[in-house]
């Protein structure tokens, strides 16, 4: 993987001067995954086995690694200094102070993501490295990933494609009378097809749309019953996100769809570089109201990068302004007069003169 | 659910009452859903190829008291699902958008009469600035770790999470099975990886876990990513497998060859695969974890081969390694109805990384097996 398509080091560098940081440690999957091309499997799940990707304020870069992923890193990180520790033997925190250490950095000022970092390999590395003087990082690395590459921008939307796709399939499909575990489990076959790795899937019907997070049960679709399906999936470490609510049994859209569509489409005209997060937002809510229905919640989207909502978020009193090449979950729930909830959601990517869809699920 | 349903509640109370803890916060989706029943978005999330951060979306924390009653503390977002979940006898939400969680659980910890005592706290999982917000609004409280006297409570299950977690160590074992038969020569890796997720998803699984596979040469890396390399006749094909189901997790390693194995294929993947089954024979309680690593050790030396790796299994739980982990340095000993995938690797650079996996249960008369229904005292052969 060449840096060159997927870090900018030289924004990196220039924040890190700007906020007076010597060196920058990622610690968590999706900033090492970010930093140094390499997403290492167990670092999630395996809680003692830390990866870190140290970058220096004049561009230098070294891995902090678990042995038994030494391969993978060589093979997949454009980063060619990595330092492994062996676990049990050595603990990873006390092989990030050698390394900075090493690096000249023993007694300066490094930004670090507290926000991720467990407590107790924090105490470790303080016990280590006293005279280093860590301060938060977790805001300038969420920033840097704001903004992404083409390269990036295209992985995202092979994801958002296949997402897309599966879910048009399954709506393609006779559901009525599935429960919902059934419903959900025919679209994760599908997302497995088409080859996605991990995945959050909501399935929910009838009054279990108001539930955000509700796990599919037992229940069945009946003929007019809402159904909600809500997908988070990766593909090669890249996120794509999709929600979308459907009456079943219906075959054209009633007014809380229409309502829905024209908040959601409003807020997706207002989506370019430039714009403030919460006047996409204003928008978006402007729209509603016309229609009869409000927006439920105080936001319409968040960034994306490889997982987890992410800045900026397009909420009311939110002054950030959007920037080109920002990948955008665009997420609006619309709540028509009856009471009834409906959700869409799908992946945008920022330019000067507007946004353009990623996930084209209808 | 109720908590007799899998959580050892005895366990608890004799492990935190010998802590001298006056309760727990648990911060870990896993902790809290094995002392909660609540099964958070945050672990259904949990994956190793979904690189989120997880743990700043939206926190929950569980205030667990000596006798095992909890308390959770969750976002407003995650709490219709939760609380329909949960067996905690008081349940508490902060604003999803507006809540300052840690400010709500020191608020939460003052209600209960726990500020200026002693907590334990999963320091392995709260994050450092929880933990300095935490240090901050809680001066006279004794803050320390309890992660280890919760992997303790954790690492001897009840009957029902035996059965949940040999239920879906068997399961992924044949979906491993049935993806490799499902392949061909030709086929890339992904294909074999994707047949295989297919097929456990078929067999109930919520979700992938792990989804490591090599072929050939990329057998050697420990944890292959499975990628555009195609299967050709006489590769060895190493795979180590997990699910989701309901908020467990599983984990087990199989190795195929493509088309009829080499002679020398063969007599390796026997050689190791009487290893691990000594191995785990010999895993008698009152041995301690380091025991059963050295013992492997001189099992593979007794084979002519020799042990690299720095571990040979791990207690398994909710996902990922739990304690006691079979390697040099842990001097836990062994009890009955102790659980472990059992996984002694051997890498030989041309013939590639021999990896196989099984769930054990520590019985009085040693290791029992529980993933092996489908016999695989061979590498199993995938159709060339």
């Amino acid at each position: 993987m060449s840096r060159e398509s997927y870090l900018d080091l030289e924004r990196f560098c220039t924040r890190m001067s700007e906020s007076g940081l010597a060196a920058v440690v990622a610690a968590s999957p999706n900033a090492v995954f970010h930093t140094s091309g390499c997403l290492i499997i167990t670092h999630n799940p395996i809680r003692d086995r830390l990866a870190f990707c140290v970058t220096t304020a004049d561009g230098r870069q070294s891995l902090v690694v678990c042995k038994i992923e030494e391969s993978h890193c060589e093979h997949d990180s454009w980063v060619r200094d990595i330092r492994t520790y062996i676990e049990f033997k050595k603990l990873p925190t006390h092989l990030l102070a050698e390394t900075l250490a090493d690096l000249g950095l023993s007694d300066r000022r490094i930004g670090l993501e507290l926000d991720y970092l467990r407590e107790s390999y924090y105490r470790e590395l303080k016990a280590v490295a006293p005279a280093l003087q860590f301060v938060p990082a977790d805001t300038l690395l969420a920033e840097l990933r704001e903004r992404k590459p083409a390269t990036q921008v295209a992985q995202m939307r092979k994801a958002a494609e296949n997402v897309s796709a599966s879910i048009d399939e399954l709506f393609r499909e006779p559901l009525i009378g599935s429960s919902e575990r059934q419903i959900r489990a025919r679209l994760r076959r599908k997302l497995a097809e088409r080859g996605a790795d991990g995945s959050y899937l909501v399935v929910a019907t009838g009054p279990n749309v108001a539930i955000p997070e509700h796990r599919a049960g037992d229940r069945v679709l009946r003929a007019g019953d809402p159904l909600a399906l809500d997908a988070a999936v990766t593909f090669d470490g890249y996120v794509a996100e999709a929600a979308v609510t459907r009456i079943a049994g219906s075959t054209s859209a009633g007014q809380p769809e229409a309502g829905l569509e024209a908040a959601y489409r409003a807020a997706a005209r207002e989506l370019k570089a430039g714009v403030r997060a919460a006047d996409v937002y204003r928008q978006a809510a402007t729209a509603a109201t016309k229609t009869g229905g409000s927006l439920l919640g105080d936001s319409v989207g968040y960034g994306v990068s490889f997982g987890g909502r992410e800045p900026p978020f397009l909420a009311t009193g939110s002054a950030r302004q959007l920037a080109s090449g920002m990948t955008i979950a665009l997420d609006v729930a619309y709540q028509a007069g009856a009471g009834l909830v409906l959700r869409k959601k799908g992946m945008w990517v920022l330019s000067e003169n507007g946004a353009t869809e990623l996930t084209a699920s209808s | 659910m109720s908590r007799q349903r899998f959580t050892h509640t005895e366990r608890w109370r004799q492990v935190m009452r010998g802590s001298g803890f006056d309760a727990a916060v648990l911060a870990s989706p896993s902790s809290i859903f094995y002392a909660t029943g609540a099964l958070l978005p945050a672990q259904l999330k949990a994956s190793p190829s979904l690189a989120a951060r997880l743990v700043d979306d939206r926190p929950a924390f569980a205030v667990v008291g000596q006798d095992g009653d909890a308390t959770l503390l969750v976002s407003s977002r995650d709490a219709p699902s939760a609380r329909r979940e949960t067996w905690a006898s008081r349940f508490e939400t902060y604003d999803d958008l507006t809540g300052v969680p840690v400010e709500q659980l020191v608020a939460l910890l003052d209600s209960m009469g726990l500020t200026g005592g002693r907590l334990g706290v999963e320091m392995r999982y709260v994050t450092a600035s929880q933990m300095s917000a935490l240090s901050n609004r809680l001066p006279g409280t004794r803050m320390e770790p309890c992660d280890d006297h919760l992997t303790k409570i954790r690492s001897v299950k009840t009957q029902i999470e035996r059965e949940l977690l040999q239920k879906w160590g068997e399961a992924t074992a044949e979906a491993i099975w049935l993806g490799f038969q499902a392949s061909r020569v030709g086929d890339t890796e992904k294909k074999v990886a994707d047949n295989i997720a297919a097929a456990l998803i078929d067999m109930g699984a919520d979700d992938i876990y792990l989804a490591v596979l090599g072929a050939g040469e990329n057998s050697l890396h420990a944890h292959n990513k499975p990628g555009h390399r195609t299967l050709k006749r006489g590769d060895i094909v190493r795979t180590d497998y997990g699910g989701k189901f309901d908020g467990f997790a599983s984990d087990v390693a199989r190795m195929g060859v493509v088309g009829p194995a080499s002679p020398e294929q063969a007599a390796l993947y026997r050689k190791c695969r009487d290893v691990q089954l000594e191995t785990i024979h010999g895993m008698k309680p009152g041995l301690e974890a380091r025991e059963i690593y050295i013992r492997c050790g001189q099992l593979f030396e007794k084979a002519g081969l020799s042990l690299k790796f720095p571990h040979v299994g791990h207690a398994f739980a909710l996902g990922g390694h739990d304690y006691p982990m079979l390697h040099p340095g842990d001097t836990t000993p062994l009890e009955v109805d102790m659980i472990f995938y059992v996984e002694p690797i051997f890498a030989d650079p041309k013939l590639g990384l021999i990896q196989i996996e099984d769930l054990v249960q520590v019985t009085p008369d040693g290791g029992k097996m529980l993933t092996g229904s489908r016999d695989n005292n061979s590498l199993w052969v995938i159709p060339s």
